[in-house]
């Protein structure tokens, strides 16, 4: 059967652009690590985070990782229903993500420490930025595959969809992984 | 549907696989900030590893990687893409880093130049 053939395979397109974007991710990065300590005289890492309040957004995005690969599983069950309802607590999860984030940065803007202020802060607000759009990008990816699994229910096409997506939400997880680990906890380390 | 068929694993394990997989990346989330909190300067070693060990986790349980030999190509662009990535961040840390040091100190880059020296007949008059 010719359905056979693309099967359950990672769709090689949605790979390589994973893959770009993880470049994408790695020059913000290298960017972050060559100027995190150019404060400009202004406030330090460990001065501007707070540590509770990452781990629980960690958390969200742990779970909604998971979810997501649930409403991956349902989807190969063929049950639009049980998919609807994980991609729904998927994006549930990852809203809550991305408010939480929307917070930090509007409380950080809100004391001053702007991504103007200095070199540190631009580069802090581009990586951690430029991963809260994907986020929000992953969002509205999540609304359209609603409109598409409520319309078609679960066909060839939708499993494809699911599957790129969740291939997209799990890339995110992994940058985030990432960015706590190497821009949040060193920084509470002052490195 | 035939779709869960050709996966290697039936569905249970697939959901138990994820469901490792997702206390895992949570056993080890918990063990990064932690020792982040508790550890002093020795949690940066523990703090990379558990990353990593989180990057392997999440690869092998959600992304399935390397389990279905179809897509070992993705592995393999993968493993390249990780090689430019290593020589991205390598090359920019290691570039900066002479940057920043030639510029900090009085020295001259010619004082800081440890290679040979030019031969008599070659040196500017």
């Amino acid at each position: 059967m010719h359905k056979t053939h693309t099967q359950s395979h990672t769709p090689f397109g949605m790979w390589v652009y994973i893959m770009s974007d993880c470049v994408l991710f790695a020059s913000l990065f290298a960017a972050y690590a060559v100027l995190h300590t150019a404060t400009a005289g202004g406030p330090q890492a460990f001065e501007l985070f707070d540590l509770h309040f990452v781990f629980i957004e960690t958390m969200l995005l742990l779970a909604s990782s998971y979810t997501c690969g649930l409403a991956l599983l349902f989807a190969h069950e063929g049950s639009a229903r049980r998919t609807g309802i994980a991609l729904f607590v998927t994006l549930i999860l990852g809203l809550g993500f991305l408010g939480m984030e929307l917070h930090e940065f509007s409380g950080l803007l809100a004391e001053g420490h702007g991504p103007a202020a200095s070199a540190f802060l631009s580069s802090f607000f581009t990586l951690v930025g430029t991963h809260g759009l994907h986020i929000a990008a992953g969002s509205l990816w999540m609304l359209a595959l609603f409109l598409h699994i409520g319309k078609n229910g679960i066909t060839e096409r939708t499993l494809q969809s699911i599957r790129s997506f969740s291939l997209f939400w799990h890339f995110l997880d992994i940058v985030w992984i990432c960015i706590f680990s190497f821009v949040y906890l060193f920084g509470a380390l002052s490195l | 549907m035939t779709s869960s068929r050709t996966h290697t694993n039936t569905p249970s394990t697939s959901f138990r696989s994820y469901l490792f997989g997702f206390l895992l990346s949570i056993a080890l989330t918990i063990g990064a900030f932690w020792s982040a909190e508790h550890a002093g300067m020795s949690a940066v070693p523990i703090i990379v590893l558990l990353a990593l060990l989180q990057l392997g986790v999440q690869l092998v349980f959600f992304l399935h990687l390397g389990r279905n030999p179809a897509e070992r190509s993705n592995a393999g662009i993968l493993m390249l893409t990780s090689i430019i990535i290593l020589i991205l961040l390598g090359g920019t840390l290691w570039i900066m880093q002479n940057l920043a040091r030639l510029h900090m100190h009085e020295e001259t880059p010619a004082d800081l130049y440890q290679g040979g020296i030019v031969a008599p007949q070659n040196e500017l008059k």
